[in-house]
């Protein structure tokens, strides 16, 4: 099924997979981002995956509108086109103190679990990171196991302290920023996730595969302290 | 090296340049100069290449002390600017000119009278160091620009080694003796006054999707930016605007001049510290030659929209870089 290639302002296009169910369309995403970055052209400045699309950001000082639906067209792989995500398998220690699982027990009261029922389910599911967005380095991490799907808090926090593991709706989440934010607070780990003097800066690429580990508050402690 | 040091910051201070446009893929925002074309042009003023990094003062401005001799020009707002040197008596410094600058003098911007944002450049450009490919401050992220914030008195601020074209334009000022600017300025974008704005924007996605009614009032109505505003967007009050269907949304791309509608049906206006993506409806874009424009409204002040087509909009965007171009041509006619 082809995408929908659509105005972004006058210097973006998004090209979208609407009509495909969401596994379908993220590997639709994940492929031509791969494609359209192998071929990039004189005046594209960036391309940004996200779930079900990807913006190609372009100078209009340098591409016209047509420039670049023709380039789109003519770069996008087949849908059919067989395609690998590449896969690294990364550990997340996280640390479930009360004083950083602001929520947990609030989810565990939804579904009638305990706090320590809450921290089995998320710690033995597996994630994938779908898309790095909202603040720098923020992962959205599918694979939230059913019972632990929890509604986004009526009235955002002001400020999210950085590490911070979320979940939102059906999605589990890590804050790499102190930033405002409505997802349930769980617990926070001690591990970077964005560092812009790093390279790369993010800890996490989409396709990722997550796993959160235990640390108990002295191993936080520790590992927070390291330089 | 030259410095030049912070007495007294104002509102929201920053170091800024034209941003990061290439790590839109790691969450990180474009960022940069709200108003790109009074940063371009108070750079290019002094000499400097247009990326070099600038201090942004929002309505209220900063008070600077300068180390050595310097080379600056102040562009945008008008930020009725002083010039506090050791026994003369305080005198006006215009905008959109170079200016030099006698070492231990001190330089006084004020509330802005008129426009929002102002911009100062100093020849060599303000050396803070480059993070991600610029030297941009992103508050909410805390990094980049001097310590990842907002200046702050007692900051000390590098300045970059001058050029052949810094020099070529102190040079310049010294030909014109005592004076420290000449008579001459540039201006290439008028400021708002207190009359109702006119942004122009090109249809989105979802502007189709607003109720009849809602789309007479995007083009037609009013719109107050609330108090509720900062780099990263503007909240826009007063006239509430529905879609034919309430729609949940995956987070899909985003720029600076998107207008999302959120469910309370008060539109944001997106600016430069924008995240990338955004999982609410899209009902317009501010085309990118009228984001300088849209940096110098304050809150409070209000906002109508006037639809143009994507040709349109791209014909301003050239023809905007064209006529700055032409200007500081003019410029190195001049001064060089």
């Amino acid at each position: 099924m082809n995408p929908s290639i659509e105005q972004l302002g006058d210097s973006a296009a998004l090209i979208v997979w609407r009509s495909l169910d969401h596994s379908a369309a993220w590997l639709q995403v994940q492929n031509a981002a791969a494609c359209l970055d192998r071929n990039r052209i004189e005046g594209i400045v960036a391309t940004a995956p996200a779930f079900k699309s990807l913006t190609v950001y372009y100078d209009c000082q340098i591409l016209t509108w047509t420039d670049i639906v023709k380039w789109i067209e003519e770069k996008l792989p087949s849908p059919s086109q067989p395609f690998q995500i590449p896969r690294r398998e990364i550990e997340i220690p996280v640390c479930y103190d009360e004083e950083f699982a602001l929520d947990l027990i609030s989810v565990a009261s939804i579904h009638d679990l305990s706090p320590d029922e809450v921290i089995q389910l998320l710690s033995n599911a597996t994630y994938v990171v779908q898309m790095i967005g909202f603040s720098p380095g923020f992962p959205y991490l599918a694979g939230l196991p059913i019972q632990l799907h929890a509604p986004r808090r009526a009235a955002p926090r002001i400020q999210v302290p950085s590490g911070s593991v979320a979940i939102g709706g059906e999605q589990a989440g890590i804050y790499s920023c102190s930033t405002p934010g409505g997802w349930n607070i769980v617990g926070r780990t001690p591990v970077r996730l964005f560092d812009p003097q790093r390279n790369p800066p993010c800890l996490l690429q989409t396709g990722d595969r997550i796993r959160f580990g235990r640390m108990d508050r002295r191993q936080f402690d520790d590992y927070a302290e390291q330089p | 090296m030259n410095r030049l040091r912070i007495l007294r910051a104002g509102l929201c201070s920053t170091v800024q340049d034209l941003g990061r446009p290439s790590f839109r893929d790691l969450g990180v925002p474009v960022g940069g100069a709200m108003d790109h074309v009074s940063h371009e042009l108070a750079n290019r003023l002094v000499g400097n290449p247009a990326n070099a990094a600038t201090i942004e003062n929002t309505l209220t401005g900063d008070e600077i002390e300068f180390a050595k001799d310097s080379l600056i020009a102040i562009t945008g707002a008008a930020m009725t600017p002083v010039l506090h040197c050791t026994g003369a008596d305080p005198q006006p410094v215009a905008q959109n000119r170079p200016v030099s600058i006698p070492a231990g003098s001190r330089l006084c911007l004020q509330s802005a009278r008129r426009g929002c944002r102002s911009y100062l450049a100093i020849a060599g450009g303000i050396n803070v160091p480059v993070v991600l490919e610029s030297r941009s401050t992103v508050l909410h992220a805390s990094f980049g620009g001097h310590q990842g914030r907002m200046l702050a008195a007692g900051d000390d601020l590098p300045i970059g080694v001058l050029s052949s074209s810094n020099t070529e334009v102190l040079a310049y000022l010294s030909t014109l003796g005592q004076f420290v600017h000449p008579r001459w300025f540039v201006r290439t974008m008028d400021l708002p006054n207190s009359d109702v704005a006119t942004l122009r924007i090109i249809s989105a996605t979802h502007t189709a999707q607003l109720m009849q009614s809602a789309r007479t009032l995007l083009s037609e109505s009013e719109f107050r930016i609330s108090s509720q505003s900062d780099r990263m967007g503007y909240r826009l009050v007063d006239q509430p605007l529905e879609l034919e269907q309430r729609q949940e949304l995956h987070s899909e791309g985003a720029v600076p001049g998107t207008i999302q509608l959120p469910r309370d049906g008060n539109p944001i206006l997106l600016m430069a510290d924008c995240a990338p993506t955004g999982g609410y409806p899209r009902i317009g874009h501010v085309i990118s030659a009228d984001l300088s424009l849209a940096a110098q409204l304050r809150p409070g002040q209000l906002v109508r929209f006037q639809m143009v087509t994507l040709e349109q909009a791209q014909h301003c965007c050239r023809h905007q870089q064209q006529c700055l171009t032409k200007a500081l041509a003019m410029v190195e006619l001049i001064s060089r």
